[in-house]
């Protein structure tokens, strides 16, 4: 029996260690020399163009800093725009010192260079083993969900549509633009009875969708003219099923979120008999049919695009990327301090087009704020909307045919423009084309924005410039998104949740007093009730503790704020299987027997009743964790593999310390269970 | 401490009781779920929470907390005045044009404001809005307003998150319906079951009294009380069988009732152990989680009432009245047992109610605690431990399955 017992010491005071090595890391690899400091510097433009690149690049300024600053240790691109840099300091004072020689190093190559505040300087050990391990200073080792480390989870939702564009002659008005111009519609050739006003055809339209089954609960004038004339209608959750445009009175764009080619074709032979039979005697044609749909691939499409637009930003360091179902694509940004920019950048379609515009019109008369919005026919000398000039332009070239290359420079006074080249195969197509429409205007269109309008003067050999009035932000965002590529379908976004780090560090400090107190208390009550075996599960309660971080840490589970509440009700429900054991254990004694049969007793009697009452748990557990959001999956992980631990800790540790108990002089006293003498 | 040891209640017996106090309680609670109506957060309704701190200038810090206590006593204490402060918001919020807001103060210098925005673009504009207004017209006697966290949710979600909570509960009892049906019996299970929804239906009503917020972790909440709750009653039904393989010749009614007074301190310490980390989590985890932590404790009590008052008497119930229907009312059980002189029981009542159980005719084990009226009922020590060795080897063959 010693012997047994000296096992089990051994056991549980190795699985301390090893449950605490795991749990809080204290031992890890030494850092060369006594402390690195690391900086960080983010510069406004990429410093390389493709992301194979970035390991050449970053040998390049490891070579070049090398010479400037004495004891570095590493430097690199982490991305394009994000350099780091770390020395091997002893003191503060040299951390300071390398920073400032690094930083005027990196400022003679990269003039615009900002620096981060912050400055990570690595954890210090607290004594050195050999040369290779240290040892510092224990803290929990889990990785901690955004609720808590602050950040934004954001998920994407694609969403199919379909545009169809309908077009009367140009004498034969569908619409009737009260532009506040009454005399300059030209009406003549209608019967004036058929011509609607924008929203009584926008709203017509819209009825005529809803009856193929195109959900219209709340329809409502978005913008009426002059600006813009558009009837949006929503279903019961307020989200847009369908719109329709009046962009000229001749012209009505319709949209829908047709899911499949049926319905794209159901909801245009709706749009069109409506119109049919509303202007009898007038041919309306379809023009420019698009449909994109959402399918298999189409999430992977987005996460690589998506991806590829964060690895450019400087902002973002650790992004969690992943698909859900064919639509959805999770974001999750760790300690993103501006996350709004962030997540404005992430749903932007950006669909870049090179569209020649109409010969009949001419833009607005060049003032640098221009914003294009208003164009002019020159033969009729009437005003026209960008969007009647876009819907009639043609769209030559896009965004796909560009290199991901392009860059901020500047322009020819200054400021700032976005440089772009056409891909090889591209640029031959887009010399003759510049070549065949000399002296006409092309249109550079980002998501249906006109950004600007030269007229082309010569051919052009397959580079040009974007410009725009662009700030800084701007400019390297548009080259950001130019570069990472147009997203193949409009997203939209489901989900957001943004959490500050210190909403989050408030959290953290809150369950901490709350999970302190709360293991007080249990500990407090299982003395009291149970007196020495409760001081025993304590024990084994401590272990349970340390051990479900361990096990957290393997699993690589996120604790977020409901998984924090859940680790501590565990420490409540981790004692019921040792409060039904030693309930059991009360019962044996009072029944007379000694305390050593009474334990074996108690133990195996208890047995049934605590896997029963555990595989519900358990049950629960794994039915949430399939079933529930990313927050309450944390919560469900620790339920679950709280159960596991729990059951090896209150059922096998506490046995085996409550039996060494009872082999003492000490444990065979009734008191020592809370249980009286008998009579 | 061992009160329950020495007495000897007939909780089996007065099962009329507990049915009316929790019918009382459900109806209250359906009452308050149909008339109040249920505090939907934005995971299920979609829009948007806004969380701003006021006066600490956001920093959380301690010291700047103080700072700026200091500078302006009235700074980061606004739960003190959570009525005025609300008020006082809403104006400023009315006043934007906002509509279906609702406004919380929670804890010391948190602000949430929800609205029915459920898209990002709007959001974003509304939230500088709410927040340049605030700091405008209230920023002066409470100093800095800061947005701490947003959060927005789509239409989509909502409607995802409603189907898969109504899965989750699906799955989850049908599961445990399975479990136990394969563990004990099949009446066993839907004892179980009824306690389940019984504790369910509690959350659902105490949430909407408490006029607390339902969000994605009430999901969590009840799936959390589905596993623990079943797993107090799993532990009653075990011991029940346990007694019924000891005393064979005892009938149903008073094994359950011992069964139950044996395992009440280990069901309430349980219960009550779980409950102390969750006050402590509710008073002092910060006002985020107080929904989800109020749900649970609402749920833990009503687990520990159901699996005690209702899991347990439903399968006396239940088992008289299928005697009954089986014409089978004196089995010769009973009658063995009348001449054990052990507590007599439905033997002599009114046949119209399968339900009233009380006690009829003297009282043979008056006095004597639960526990000695059962062990008076099987014959001999002598006979107990032959039973015992004789059950043993039976259940390790048969795999402890057994009906009762």
């Amino acid at each position: 029996m010693q012997g047994r017992f000296k096992l089990w010491i051994a056991a549980i005071i190795a699985l301390f260690v090893v449950g605490f090595l795991v749990a809080f890391a204290p031992i890890r690899p030494a850092p060369r020399g006594f402390q690195e400091a690391a900086f960080r510097y983010t510069l406004p433009q990429p410093a390389v163009e493709k992301a194979d690149q970035l390991d050449s690049a970053s040998s390049e300024l490891m070579a070049f800093l090398k010479e400037k600053v004495s004891d570095l240790r590493s430097a690199k691109f982490a991305t394009p725009t994000v350099i780091e840099v770390s020395t091997f300091a002893t003191t503060e004072e040299i951390a300071n010192q390398d920073r400032q020689t690094v930083t005027q190093a990196l400022r003679t190559k990269y003039p615009d260079l900002r620096e981060e505040t912050e400055v990570r300087t690595a954890d210090k050990p607290i004594w050195t083993l050999g040369s290779t391990l240290a040892v510092y200073s224990p803290r929990p080792q889990i990785r901690l969900g955004l609720d808590l480390q602050g950040g934004a989870q954001v998920v994407l939702l694609a969403r199919p549509e379909t545009t169809v564009s309908f077009v009367s002659p140009e004498d034969k008005p569908m619409v009737k633009l009260a532009t506040g111009e009454e005399d300059a519609a030209p009406a003549e050739g209608a019967a004036p009875s058929n011509v609607q006003t924008p929203e009584e055809l926008g709203r017509n339209l819209i009825r005529a969708l809803a009856q193929q089954g195109v959900a219209a609960d709340i329809v409502e004038v978005e913008s009426a003219p002059p600006a813009r004339s558009l009837v949006v209608a929503r279903d019961a959750k307020r989200q847009i099923t369908s719109s329709v445009e009046c962009v000229a009175a001749y012209r009505v764009v319709v949209k829908t979120r047709a899911k499949t080619q049926l319905e794209a074709d159901r909801d245009r032979n709706a749009a069109e008999r409506y119109l049919e039979g509303a202007f009898p005697g007038i041919e309306i044609k379809e023009d420019k049919v698009h449909s994109v749909f959402v399918g298999k691939g189409t999430a992977d499409k987005v996460k690589d695009i998506v991806e590829r637009r964060l690895y450019a930003m400087s902002a973002v360091r650790e992004p969690i990327i992943q698909t859900q179902g064919d639509d959805r694509v999770i974001v999750e940004l760790p300690g993103v301090k501006d996350p709004a920019a962030v997540v404005e950048i992430l749903h932007e379609t950006a669909q870049l087009q090179f569209c020649l515009v109409p010969q009949k019109y001419q833009p607005p008369a060049g003032s640098e704020e221009n914003d294009y919005s208003i164009w002019t026919n020159q033969y009729t000398k009437q005003e026209a909307l960008w969007a009647q000039v876009y819907a009639e332009s043609d769209i030559e070239f896009t965004g796909a045919d560009l290199k991901p290359n392009s860059k901020v420079q500047p322009g020819q006074a200054m400021e700032l423009v976005v440089g772009f080249e056409l891909r090889n195969e591209q640029k031959e197509a887009f010399r003759r084309f510049t070549a065949h429409n000399v002296d006409r205007y092309m249109a550079i269109v980002l998501d249906g924005k006109c950004q600007m309008a030269p007229v082309i003067r010569s051919e052009i050999p397959g580079t040009g410039i974007i410009e725009g009035n662009f700030s800084p932000e701007e400019a390297s965002k548009l080259a950001l998104l130019l570069n990472a590529g147009a997203l193949p379908v409009p997203l939209e976004i489901a989900e957001n949740r943004t959490v500050s780090a210190t909403l989050g560090a408030d959290s953290i400090h809150q369950s901490l007093i709350a999970g302190i107190i709360g293991f007080a208390l249990v500990v407090a009550f299982m003395i009291l009730a149970y007196r020495v075996p409760g001081a025993l599960a304590n024990i084994a309660l401590i272990l349970y503790l340390v051990l479900l971080m361990a096990m957290l840490r393997m699993a690589n589970a996120t604790l977020t704020l409901p998984g924090i509440a859940g680790f501590i009700m565990s420490l409540g429900m981790a004692v019921d299987a040792n409060i039904l054991i030693f309930e059991r254990l009360k019962e044996e004694l009072y029944s007379g027997k000694t305390a050593r049969a009474s334990i074996a007793a108690g133990f195996d009697r208890a047995w049934t009743a605590i896997v029963d009452a555990n595989v519900t748990t358990l049950i629960g557990g794994s039915v949430l964790y399939f079933l529930g959001t990313s927050a309450v999956k944390s919560f469900a992980v620790i339920l679950v593999l709280g159960v596991v631990v729990h059951l090896f800790t209150a059922v096998t540790v506490s046995r085996w310390l409550v039996t060494m108990f009872a082999h003492t002089r000490l444990g065979q006293k009734l008191a020592m269970y809370g249980v009286p003498k008998p009579e | 401490m061992d009160f329950w040891r020495r007495t000897n209640w007939k909780i089996a017996s007065m099962v009329r009781v507990w049915y009316l106090i929790s019918a009382v309680m459900i109806i209250g609670g359906l009452g308050a779920w149909q008339f109040m109506g249920l505090n939907m957060g934005i995971d299920f309704t979609g829009g948007s929470l806004y969380k701003l701190s006021v006066g600490a200038g956001g920093a959380g810090a301690e010291q700047t907390m103080q700072a700026a206590t200091e500078a302006n006593p009235q700074a980061g204490r606004l739960s003190r005045q959570a009525a005025e402060v609300t008020a006082q918001v809403r104006s400023v919020i009315e006043g934007l044009g906002v509509e279906h807001s609702s406004i919380q103060v929670a804890g010391g210098d948190l602000l949430l404001i929800r609205t029915a925005t459920n898209n990002q673009d709007e959001a974003t504009k509304e939230a500088a809005h709410i927040h340049s207004a605030l700091q405008e017209k209230m920023g002066s006697t409470w100093g800095t307003f800061t947005i701490v966290g947003n959060e927005l949710v789509g239409p989509v979600v909502g409607e995802q998150l409603k189907r898969n909570a109504f899965w989750a509960l699906v799955l989850g009892n049908l599961m445990i319906l399975i479990y136990l049906t394969v563990r004990y019996e099949f009446r066993v299970a839907v004892a179980s079951i009824v306690a389940l929804v019984h504790d369910v239906l509690l959350m659902i009503g105490g949430m909407a009294l408490a006029r607390a917020e339902l969000n994605s972790e009430f999901i969590a909440a009840m799936l959390t009380i589905v596993g623990f709750s079943v797993s107090d009653s799993v532990v009653i039904f075990d011991r029940i069988r346990e007694n019924k393989r000891l005393h064979r010749s005892t009938d149903l009614e008073t094994i359950t009732n011992a069964s139950l007074l044996q395992t009440m301190h280990r069901s309430i310490n349980t219960v009550l152990v779980v409950l102390l980390t969750l006050f402590s989590l509710f008073f002092l985890g910060g006002p985020t989680i107080h929904p989800f932590i109020l749900a649970l404790i609402i749920g833990m009590t009503s687990g520990m009432y159901s699996s005690i008052f209702i899991a347990g008497p439903l399968v006396v119930s239940w088992d008289k009245w299928s005697r009954k229907r089986r014409g089978q009312v004196a089995a010769t059980g009973r009658q063995r047992l009348s001449v054990a002189g052990a507590a007599p029981t439905s033997s002599v009542r009114s046949p119209e109610s399968p339900m009233s159980v009380e006690p009829t005719g003297a009282e043979p084990g008056e006095g004597l605690s639960a526990e000695q009226a059962m062990h008076r009922a099987a014959n001999t020590a002598q006979e107990e431990k032959r039973e015992e060795r004789r059950e043993r080897r039976k259940a390790k063959g048969k795999g402890g399955k057994k009906r009762f």
